[in-house]
């Protein structure tokens, strides 16, 4: 005989088990790592983890956004185990809040970019800024945000140091990653961006007209670092070593990035 | 009390908002009457209207980019002809906004120029009111109040319309940074929480100022008719 | 002076009407569904017709398949629901029409002879249905037509109002020459206020009707009766004594006060005549009879003699009976219909 309380607790029971199920996906043991990584890196590391895979190891699973949405995301408990940031403050900013341990990995250099074909050759990198305002005419410089994207803020400091920012005030177009700013410049939308010479490379409807000096800007780095509370520990760090190591240093450079050869800390 | 940041989102919300809701009034009208009207092409026109209710609203200024960017034949058209800027230029987030809340318009016009009795049109009619008499002494009043309540919805959803803004017009501030947007900033910037917090509370009470001040005049209205729910005589 | 000949289609109805003859006054009859106010849709222009001509005077107002907009009609026209406009009081709904030509009745006139001035300020959901029935028809006619079409529009109204309503029906047609189209299936209204009827009927599936004058269509077998008598007032109902027998009628939907007594005439529509019970008061100074229910279906008249097929009873004798209701026509319409 079946009371109404015991139908109670079958369907209790049911929905229990429901409810697991469908969280076992989140509490398997066994399966990929999960990297966060700058918007700048997809490319480049997209080959990393191909070659990654060939080597018989499992693929990791990749996620691409501004470093600030990333690191917002990873200090609000998002499940990866390790995040290539495309500057140190934000891989200190998630530091405080996670126990972490990073490193830099690789470094690059800030272009000035523009479509193919649309805009005249430049003598100097200097000559080329400082005609800025000219070359844009009517259009916007588009850039990261530099409130919170790392190119961006390299980008607002390269034309601090060439006094640009009052001509430009008003000029400027701030996207929340890098890749949306240059998506614009290759659509048209605005004639000159600001991004990495990396971008280039990989954005063939772009060419750098000038690679900015490095003194214009704090040096870009790009810190790895592997979240400790994470689980799967081992292949994070085996990952990572594969990033660090030899056989990704080619890859690397052919994007555009520079190595930094630095010892990881434990 | 307020920073340049907020007072400038604010104001920017506030005239987004406005030309989006006034400046998509007319063409609702006009698509609630065909709509109302009934006939063929009513269910196609119908789904057209409400496109933009299911898209995504990044999605939904996606294509408006395809399609009025500067690279595109219209857009470029706009730009050249009629020295219209709509991308990164505030006019191009009241058009996104307008896209985007234009089904409300349409839903509520509608209904309302449904609700009106198909007699008092005919009765309009024996006592020699041409068409256009007809739509300003007879439907344009009686269809005000739930001309109202359109607008004031859409007016609530164009102030927090985001996607399609940021994907068309992007998030300059001063220029197209809107409450929404600006709030989106500040999350995005360290140390952010408070500004974000003070745009929060500054969008819901212009959100319920604006419901408030509308549903108040729609009932007006709606009284002076005489009509309440169920009584049409 | 309205002529025309219509033939219409909605879906599985069809109907075909004609007045050949210039009518001014128009009682469009027939049972209930049969079309009256799809025809009187279709003088108005509401209705597309199949084929047709309407005239109005010297006017061709519709001609083939084609006619003028409703609006381009000059109509005046009240329907069977009031129709007023919600969000305008009721003074404004009498004064919506804003005519070139000044209308047959002025606006102070209309309100005192419907009995609006109390009513002017509220709107139209304030208006019980017979107030709202009435301020129609004043908009209706303050809107200076060149003619008028009513669609069943007193059924609303309490006797002494209808009575007001009609009376001012009758004198703004009259005053004006302007042309009416009723349409009703009270035989009173129509005698009261028309010349001509044009009665529907269906056959064949299709609704058919031809304009007559009132008193050819009121000739036929199984037409009400035209019968002469004298008018005496008593209790507020008249009692037509007729030949010895006391005609009982209901209260009189149109008659002046020098009509109320005196030579009359009544329209007797056989199936409003019945038995009276047994044990029932005899009539004024009549003979009494006794019995079953009566068939009147041909009541013939003369001069001044009222002849009824008497049936006899049970034990051979005749039968009492009683009027249910007759249409009692002051003299002078009585000259228009007989």
């Amino acid at each position: 005989m079946t009371t109404a309380f015991s139908h109670g607790r079958q369907r209790g029971a049911l929905l229990l088990l429901l409810t697991l199920s469908l969280a076992a996906p989140g509490l398997r043991a066994e399966g990929a790592i999960t990297v966060f990584a700058a918007a700048s890196l997809r490319e480049a590391l997209e080959s990393q983890a191909a070659a990654y895979a060939a080597e018989g190891h499992r693929a990791p699973r990749l996620v691409f956004a501004a470093s600030s949405t990333l690191a917002r995301q990873l200090e609000a408990g998002a499940e990866a185990q390790l995040f290539l940031s495309a500057d140190e403050r934000w891989m200190a900013h998630l530091g405080a809040a996670r126990p972490l341990s990073s490193a830099p990995l690789l470094g690059n250099r800030l272009a000035l970019l523009a479509r193919k074909g649309t805009q005249p050759p430049c003598e100097t990198p200097a000559s080329c800024l400082r005609a800025l305002p000219e070359r844009l005419g009517e259009g916007r410089l588009a850039l990261g945000d530099p409130l919170h994207v790392p190119a961006g803020r390299y980008g607002q400091a390269a034309l601090t140091y060439y006094g640009l920012l009052p001509a430009l005030k008003g000029r400027l177009l701030p996207a929340d990653s890098v890749r949306t700013a240059l998506a614009w410049v290759a659509r048209g939308e605005a004639p000159l961006g600001l991004g990495y010479a990396s971008d280039a490379r990989v954005l063939p409807a772009l060419e750098a007209l000038a690679i900015i000096p490095a003194e214009a800007h704090p040096p870009i780095i790009y810190p790895l670092g592997r979240l400790l509370d994470a689980p799967q520990q081992e292949d994070a760090r085996a990952f990572e070593a594969f990033l660090r190591g030899p056989r990704a240093r080619a890859t690397w450079e052919e994007a555009g990035f520079t190595v930094l050869t630095r010892a990881p800390q434990s | 009390m307020m920073g340049e940041v907020e007072t400038l989102a604010t104001l920017l919300s506030l005239k987004v908002a406005t030309v989006a809701v006034l400046g998509s009034l007319p063409f609702a009208l006009l698509v609630a009457t065909r709509l109302a009207r009934g006939g063929r092409g009513t269910l196609l026109l119908d789904a057209l209207v409400h496109l933009p209710l299911v898209l995504p609203p990044v999605v939904v200024g996606y294509l408006l980019l395809i399609t009025l960017g500067t690279q595109a034949p219209l857009g470029g058209w706009l730009r050249e002809v009629l020295g219209l800027r709509l991308v990164f230029h505030w006019t191009g987030a009241a058009l996104a906004a307008a896209v985007v809340t234009f089904p409300f318009q349409v839903r509520a016009l509608r209904l309302a120029l449904e609700a009106i009795d198909p007699g008092l049109h005919r009765a309009a009619q024996s006592l020699g009111l041409s068409p256009w008499a007809r739509f300003r002494r007879v439907t344009f009043p009686l269809a005000l109040p739930g001309l109202l309540a359109g607008a004031i919805t859409a007016f609530a959803a164009a102030l927090g319309e985001f996607g399609a803004i940021m994907t068309f017009a992007a998030n300059i501030p001063g220029e197209t940074q809107t409450l929404p947007l600006a709030i989106y900033s500040a999350l995005q910037t360290p140390g952010g929480e408070t500004a974000a917090g003070r745009l929060v509370a500054l969008a819901i009470a212009l959100a319920l100022v604006g419901l408030l001040l509308g549903e108040g005049a729609a009932r007006q209205l709606r009284a002076r008719t005489g009509q309440t729910l169920g009584s049409l005589r | 002076m309205l002529r025309f000949s219509l033939a219409l289609r909605k879906g599985a109805f069809s109907l075909r009407a004609e007045a050949p003859e210039p009518c001014q006054r128009l009682a469009l009859m027939g049972p209930s569904g049969i079309g009256k106010s799809t025809l009187l849709f279709a003088l108005a222009g509401f209705e597309r017709q199949a084929q047709g001509t309407v005239q109005l005077g010297d006017r061709t107002l519709a001609t083939g398949k084609r006619g003028l907009a409703p609006e381009a009609r000059r109509l005046g026209m009240v329907f069977q629901r009031a129709l007023l406009f919600p969000h305008l009081t009721a003074e404004e709904n009498l004064r919506f029409a804003r005519p070139l030509a000044p209308p047959p009745v002025s606006f102070e006139e209309v309100v005192a002879r419907l009995d609006l001035a109390p009513v002017l300020p509220r709107r139209a959901h304030q208006l019980s249905g017979g107030e709202a029935q009435r301020v129609a028809l004043g908009r209706a006619v303050l809107a200076a037509p060149a003619w008028l079409l009513l669609d069943e529009p007193f059924a609303n109204l309490d006797p002494a109002r209808r009575e007001a309503a009609l009376s001012l029906l009758d004198e703004v047609v009259e005053r004006q020459g302007l042309t009416l189209v009723l349409a009703t299936h009270r035989l009173e209204e129509a005698v009261s206020l028309c010349d001509h009827l044009l009665p529907l009927i269906e056959e064949d599936g299709v609704s058919l009707g031809t304009a007559q004058p009132l008193a050819q269509a009121l000739g036929g077998a199984g037409a009400p009766t035209l019968v002469n008598g004298t008018l005496r007032e008593t209790d507020g109902t008249l009692e037509f004594c007729y030949g010895g027998q006391a005609l009982r009628v209901k209260a009189a939907p149109f008659l002046r006060a020098e009509d109320r007594a005196g030579p009359a005439a009544a329209l007797i529509d056989p199936q409003d005549v019945r038995a009276l019970p047994p044990g029932a008061p005899a009539p004024l100074g009549c003979p009494r009879f006794e019995g079953q229910r009566l068939s009147a279906d041909r009541l013939r008249h003369g001069e001044d003699v009222f002849t009824l097929p008497v049936p006899l009873g049970p034990g051979g004798g005749p039968v009492a009976f009683t009027l249910l209701g007759a249409t009692v026509l002051p003299p002078r319409r009585r000259d228009a219909v007989a």
